[in-house]
């Protein structure tokens, strides 16, 4: 027995057909599960310069291996797509009780291609896939839609589903499940311009067998006592990632006004004991103990009185000092209207931040924001903006693009101001004051995200987050890891205290593949999964010249930012070429032939090896 | 000795519910487990089976915990047949807790960190 399923469903929705298939044994002994395996069928099935939301883009949603097996914080999941953000692959990960439901449902992967008709969801029980029209759900925000769903098919019902900012191609909308999203990326953009509102599945739970189900007990008893007492753990279970800002704004890192300082004064009003205060229950995802969010009321817009799970840290960075604000219930209730269309709150906050800087420029004025004066940290202007950019109408319109697009749409004077890398806005570290992470969101091969590849021993002090010395290597290290992790899913959250030895251990006994004992084979398929990630996007076009900063991080000396005053990137290129050396790259960022034969998927990347044009340099 | 549930401090964590399941089946399954906990809009309720009535009863309806209006279905811990919970899931065979160790020691208590489960005489 083992803990994969084995097989996949395929949904097509242009021909409202569907059909299960295996998955072979090797691809998993390669790419494991979750993100691994989504980039190699999506590395394989999408052609070339598809668009992201045409029929042809597919979504790929999935489970670890270790999900729903009894270790706790390894059910989250995956969405992977090529994102209308950045044109490149891109993978989300998300929280609440759905991933746990694919796996019941006996699948490792859910791949859906095509477009519906009209609007439509989709159903699935033990009888097989439905599908069916959503007429009478259009424009229903994720909360009320999943309550819907669940009084039609059953209590039992789990979804994952969009909010009208998806339905409406807003780039950047979310895929929702529970109070959790899958934020980045666009991931919802794709299912809305596949017609699709929702994806339910209402399935027993069927726990997956382990190999060695003794021996993996032994594992689970093992892991809780170790996560009992482990600090951080603890922290995160209290109270949440907001612990974050008050020790980035301490480093000077934590970005504000749209990257203008690195530090903010009020931040005391914002620090995770004053969001702990307003803390009324917990809310987190399937066998997680930790359950690291918290439930808060919300005081104004549509789901004013009710409670959310939030604010993150992330989205406390891009509703707060992003946009100059320290306000913890504003920063509540923006969370809230984001939940409620379904948008990215990071990247939203980030086109609002945007559009406050061309304000406070005079690139733009009233006339061009319906009459929104935005001057930094006006709440009552920048509560109605997050609505328009929902709804997609007047201004919201452009900014609902993204600020890359939006900055090209707006002319030459404002795309300096755009703060994206590939595309996606860029999350809450400060790039100039922590070298690791310059490189890690650089060198992602999907955009400015902070979860590429986290610089753990710049982010702990053991390295001084000043050098650019060594940090191509760290952080190759740091992303292959990363990637193995998203394989499993190992939420980066709840398993503080957890090694690589431990993951191995967990692999072994729910799976029985020896291979998966050698730590060194892990990292290997990490390295594997970004390679296979990054021939994706050279496929597409992309190379060393994308591998880059906004010009503001290269160029201008970070202000306001206590210790890391002063400082910015200064050689983003030798920077990369470590990076590229330690991954075995060409100087062009191309993965060599040799390297692609060392990692076994030669054959898979044929097309890398064969095309001259990706290899000259 | 029976084991006293105060609803108030559950966090929804369900590590009672993995506890019961690793002592009493193979794989880690909670549908498997003789305590499930039912989480709703602002409620956490564990629930531990009880006796097997072989007849859905009749008095469907709401019943108040704690001034909270509750589905009474949810609340009721017999495993009985309208009832999803408390049986296994592939034979559909009723569940009961067994109050679980040699001498007692139930498990779903020793797990809960926040002492939502205790034991009392
Ligand atoms: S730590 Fe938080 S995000 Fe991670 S699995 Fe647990 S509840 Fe989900
Ligand atoms: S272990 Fe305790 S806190 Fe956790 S769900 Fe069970 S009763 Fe609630
Ligand atoms: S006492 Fe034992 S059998 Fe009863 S619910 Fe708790 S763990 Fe399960």
């Amino acid at each position: 027995m083992t803990t994969f399923a084995g097989k996949l469903l395929r949904i097509d929705l242009s021909a409202s057909t569907y059909g299960e298939e295996e998955i072979p044994d090797r691809y998993l002994r390669q790419f494991i599960s979750a993100r691994g395996l989504s980039a190699r069928y999506l590395y394989a099935e999408l052609k070339p310069k598809a668009d992201p939301l045409g029929p042809e883009n597919k979504i790929i949603m999935s489970i670890g291996v270790l999900g729903s097996t009894g270790l706790q914080g390894f059910s989250k999941w995956c969405v992977m797509s090529k994102s209308p953000l950045t044109g490149t692959i891109f993978r989300s990960i998300a929280g609440g009780n759905f991933g746990a439901w694919i796996k019941h449902a006996g699948y490792d992967l859910i791949i859906i291609e095509g477009r519906a008709p009209g609007a439509s969801y989709i159903y699935l029980d033990k009888e097989g896939v439905h599908f069916l029209k959503a007429d009478d759900l259009s424009g229903m925000d994720p909360r009320h839609l999943q309550k819907k769903l669940k009084e039609r098919h059953g209590f039992h019902t789990e979804s994952a589903c969009i909010g009208m900012a998806g339905e409406r191609l807003v780039r950047y909308a979310v895929i929702t499940s529970g109070e959790r999203t899958a934020s980045r990326g666009g991931m919802g953009t794709v299912m809305g311009s596949k017609n699709l509102k929702a994806v339910s599945i209402n399935v027993p739970v069927r726990a997956p067998v382990p190999f060695d189900g003794i021996r993996l007990k032994g594992l689970v008893r093992q892991q809780i006592s170790i996560l009992k007492d482990h600090p951080r753990r603890k922290k995160m279970s209290t109270i949440g990632t907001a612990y974050l800002a008050t020790g980035l704004n301490e480093a000077g890192i934590l970005p504000v006004r749209n990257f203008q300082a690195g530090s903010i004064k009020d931040i005391q009003n914002i620090s995770g004991e004053e969001f702990y205060k307003l803390k009324k229950g917990k809310a987190g995802c399937y066998q997680c103990m930790t359950r690291c969010g918290g439930m808060r009321e919300v005081t104004r817009g549509p789901l004013s009185g009710k409670q959310i799970d939030g604010p993150e840290y992330e989205t406390i960075y891009a509703f707060g000092p992003l946009l100059g604000i320290t306000d913890k219930s504003f920063i509540i209730d923006a969370n809230a209207l984001c939940d409620y269309y379904g948008i990215d709150t990071i990247s939203t906050g980030a086109c609002v931040a945007f559009a406050c800087e061309l304000f406070e420029k005079e690139i733009i004025s009233t006339s061009d924001t319906d009459g929104l004066e935005l001057i930094w940290g006006n709440k009552s202007a920048i509560f109605p903006l997050i609505e328009k950019i929902g709804k997609r109408e007047g201004i919201g319109r452009i900014l609902g693009e993204g600020v890359e697009r939006a900055g090209e749409h707006i002319g030459e004077e404002a795309v300096i101001y755009s703060k994206h890398i590939k595309g996606l806005e860029m999350a809450g570290y400060e790039p100039r004051g922590i070298k690791g992470y310059a490189l890690s969101m650089a060198s992602s091969n999907i955009g400015g995200s902070h979860m590429y590849g986290r610089p753990r021993e710049e982010l702990t002090g053991k390295v001084d987050p000043f050098s650019e010395e060594g940090k191509g290597t760290s952080i190759a290290r740091a992303q292959k890891e990363q990637a193995l992790e998203d394989s499993l899913i190992a939420c980066t959250f709840g398993n503080s205290g957890l090694d690589l030895m431990m993951y191995s251990e967990f692999l072994t006994s729910a799976t029985g593949f020896e291979e998966f004992g050698s730590t060194e084979n892990l990292s290997k398929i990490g390295e594997r999964i970004i390679c296979i990630e990054r021939c994706f996007n050279i496929r597409e076009g992309f190379g060393r010249i994308d591998d880059s900063l906004p010009k503001r991080m290269i160029s201008e000396p970070l202000m306001n930012a206590g210790p890391s005053t002063g400082q910015f990137v200064k050689n983003i290129d030798k920077l990369l070429d470590e990076y590229y050396e330690a991954l075995g790259y060409t100087h062009e960022g191309v993965p060599t032939a040799e390297k692609l034969k060392d990692l076994g998927i030669k054959e898979l990347a044929k097309e890398i090896i064969d095309d001259r044009r990706f290899l000259a340099n | 000795m029976r084991i006293k549930i105060d609803h108030t401090k559950c966090t929804g964590c369900k590590l009672c519910e993995v506890a019961c399941s690793l002592q009493h089946t193979e794989a880690i399954n909670p549908w498997r487990s003789r305590i499930r906990v039912f989480i709703g809009e602002d409620f956490c309720l564990p629930v531990i089976a009880g006796p097997y009535t072989e007849a859905a009863c009749n008095a469907k309806g709401i019943v108040m915990v704690d001034g909270m209006e509750m589905d009474g279905c949810v609340v009721c811990r017999a495993s009985c047949p309208v009832k999803t919970a408390f049986k296994e899931p592939d034979t559909a065979i009723p569940l009961k807790c067994d109050f679980c160790g040699e001498p007692p020691d139930p498990q779903c208590v020793r797990w809960c960190e926040a002492d939502a489960l205790t034991i009392v005489n």
